[in-house]
């Protein structure tokens, strides 16, 4: 199987007055599953547009395998699609789907129908070669699709919000199965998503856009544990915001003045005393008791509301002292917290990240 | 039931209306198809017996059958390409942003409105001017204008999002621009096209005016039929009349059987 990476350079799309893409530079390795993660509108389907050879940016330009690609029709690009609504051919059985792509390339038909049934073992339709696209559920047009994309054996393999249409348990089994594919043909797959979940379990990498930019691009543990800005900490899963100042530093560590107390963060970045900055903490980074690894106190809250998630019990919390001041926090399964009720706040110095305002 | 004394008289008097209605529009064909089979010289009351003897005569009509042929000829040749034509618009005006595309499209349908008497005179004038004769082709001309307006408006209102992305696809795979529309677009679209095929085959197999004012030596059925009809009325007109209505009854049969059938919710 073949891969290449992308080098996308300083790529912007219009719309009419609506910017989709602002001067955006990404570098994606060969081999590596990306995922560009965002709300609608953010961009990211547009980016992979472009990867794709469907459209042409007004400015920048897009290489992949090191080979100049901007101006090349999607057919003559080294990249397939798999596309949101799937979009197989409904006149032609499963087999002649697959083998679409060979058939467009002169490969013979006994060569080509091998080869899709390869592909449609390796997504786990084995000897359904026969049957019509209407005869197979949402999650096996899925993989059809998955398989014809695969089957040329593209560089690099673009797949655009694949997952939206599947029902919540089949879509965590497909992102399993993409993952295992991933690692099984090599190629470099980008995906589309705008599913945190999604994205944190399948990437390798993930880029977070908003608003036609790259707010933060690393690998899903860094992305969630370090945010790069306050958009990315609150679109990757929940997080609450504390106001505060920088007060001083000191090898490397901040104090931190904020409303709910003061408090120590490790990795103080550039921040400078005086900079007004948001402390972005988990809801599984607040602890309700002290304890000995340095946590500290953020005073006390009271619980305006709770969710049993079954592993544990989510609050929402009002602090008694800052009442600007709402966080998320993550209650024990056992112990039934009850609204009304006050806990205690404390944080460890590792855990929040400081952010800009 | 639970229905009342007027009820029964309401549903009494939607039945008449009814009949009525079916009675009028069927009542002529009816009368047209019984009298073909009369037996005797005129296609008038009292019918005195069955007999296909107009339907043996009309056989041995050469003439009669010649416009036969012609009229299948014509049909099948012009709506083949009012069917390309008008496929080839619907495809181009649907994935294409093209100059002006609101007034093309206007003006591709723009025929449909005017009479046929028009679009005939028209054309008579027009081939007259650059001498091109009057004959079979010319009418055929004259059938692929008014048929073309029609295979558009129903190609293009059934080309949807759909179909566009399952080219996207083709393309991305490396499909040419031919090998989407052979592979892709064209069996995707077949119900459409044959929906519009047999619709054109059918106006253009009972089409008189414009074949009338287009043709001279070798005509078309209907024609034949008018020249028929002035020698006066004869069963055998009628049973030229019936096996015109026949074979229209076949198309639409085959419409209705091969296309609307097959059409299921995707």
């Amino acid at each position: 199987m073949t891969s290449a990476g992308i080098d996308i350079r300083g790529v912007t799309q219009r719309f009419g007055s609506f910017v989709a893409l602002d001067d955006v530079s990404l570098q994606i390795g060969q081999g590596e599953f990306a995922v560009l993660l965002g709300p609608s509108g953010s961009g990211k389907t547009t980016l992979l547009s472009i990867v794709g050879g469907f459209l042409v940016p007004q400015a920048g330009n897009v290489s992949i395998g090191g080979e100049d690609m901007t101006l090349v029709p999607p057919a003559k690009r080294p990249t397939t699609t798999v596309f949101q609504d799937y979009a197989l051919f409904p006149h032609m059985t499963i087999l002649a789907n697959v083998g679409f792509g060979l058939r467009m390339r002169g490969v013979g038909r006994r060569e080509r129908d091998r080869k899709a049934e390869e592909m449609l073992s390796l997504v786990g339709l084995g000897g359904q070669g026969r049957k019509k696209p209407h005869e197979l559920s949402g999650g096996q047009r899925q993989r059809v699709a998955l398989a014809r994309s695969l089957a040329v054996d593209p560089a690099v393999l673009l797949l655009d919000e694949p997952l939206g249409a599947l029902d919540m348990k089949l879509r965590r089994q497909m992102q399993e199965e993409l993952k295992r594919i991933q690692r099984e043909v090599g190629t470099t797959f980008v995906h589309v998503t705008h599913d945190q979940e999604e994205a944190m379990a399948i990437a390798d990498r993930i880029v977070v856009m908003n608003g036609g930019r790259i707010e933060d691009d690393g690998p899903p543990e860094r992305v969630y544990l370090r945010p790069r800005s306050r958009f990315s900490a609150d679109f990757m899963g929940l997080s609450c915001f504390l106001a505060g100042t920088i007060a001083h530093i000191e090898a490397g560590r901040a104090r931190v003045l904020t409303a709910a107390g003061d408090i120590l963060v490790e990795e103080a970045g550039s921040w400078r005393p005086g900079d007004r900055v948001t402390l972005s903490i988990r809801p599984e980074h607040f602890h309700t008791e002290p304890g000995e690894d340095g946590r500290q106190s953020l005073g006390q809250a009271v619980v305006e509301s709770v969710s049993f998630l079954g592993t544990h019990h989510q609050a929402k919390v009002r602090h008694t002292e800052d009442d600007g001041f709402r966080a998320t926090v993550l209650l024990p399964q056992t112990g039934e917290p009850r609204p009304g009720d006050r806990i205690g706040l404390w944080v460890r110095p590792d855990t929040p990240v400081i952010l800009g305002r | 039931m639970r229905a009342g004394q007027g009820m029964r008289i309401g549903n009494i008097l939607a039945a008449f209306y009814a009949a009525a209605i079916y009675g009028f529009i069927f009542l002529p064909v009816v009368v047209l198809v019984l009298f073909s089979f009369q037996d005797g010289r005129f296609p008038i009351p009292p019918f005195q017996g069955f007999s296909l003897r107009w339907y043996e005569e009309l056989l041995a009509d050469r003439r009669l059958t010649a416009a036969l042929v012609n009229s299948v000829f014509v049909a099948l040749l012009s709506s083949a390409a009012a069917v390309t034509l008008g496929f080839l618009a619907a495809y181009g005006l649907a994935r294409f942003r093209l100059p002006g595309a609101g007034l093309q499209k206007a003006l591709l349908v723009a025929p449909l409105t005017v009479s046929y008497l028009i679009i005939g005179m028209g054309l008579l004038i027009t081939f007259n001017a650059i001498g091109f004769p009057r004959s079979l082709l010319a009418a055929g001309i004259g059938h692929v204008v008014i048929n073309m307006p029609l295979c558009f408006a129903i190609v293009f209102s059934q080309m949807g999002e759909h179909q566009a992305n399952a080219e996207r696809a083709a393309r991305d795979l490396g499909a040419r621009e031919w090998q989407v529309l052979a592979l892709v677009t064209v069996p995707m679209m077949w119900p459409s096209l044959f929906a519009s095929f047999f619709l054109s085959m059918t106006f253009s197999w009972d089409e008189f005016i414009i074949s009338f004012l287009l043709t001279r030596f070798d005509v078309t059925l209907p024609v034949e039929i008018w020249n028929m009809l002035r020698s006066g009325l004869n069963p055998k007109t009628n049973a030229a009349g019936s096996l015109v209505f026949g074979i229209s009854v076949v198309l639409v049969l085959m419409l209705e059987l091969t296309v609307l059938r097959r059409r299921r919710p995707a």
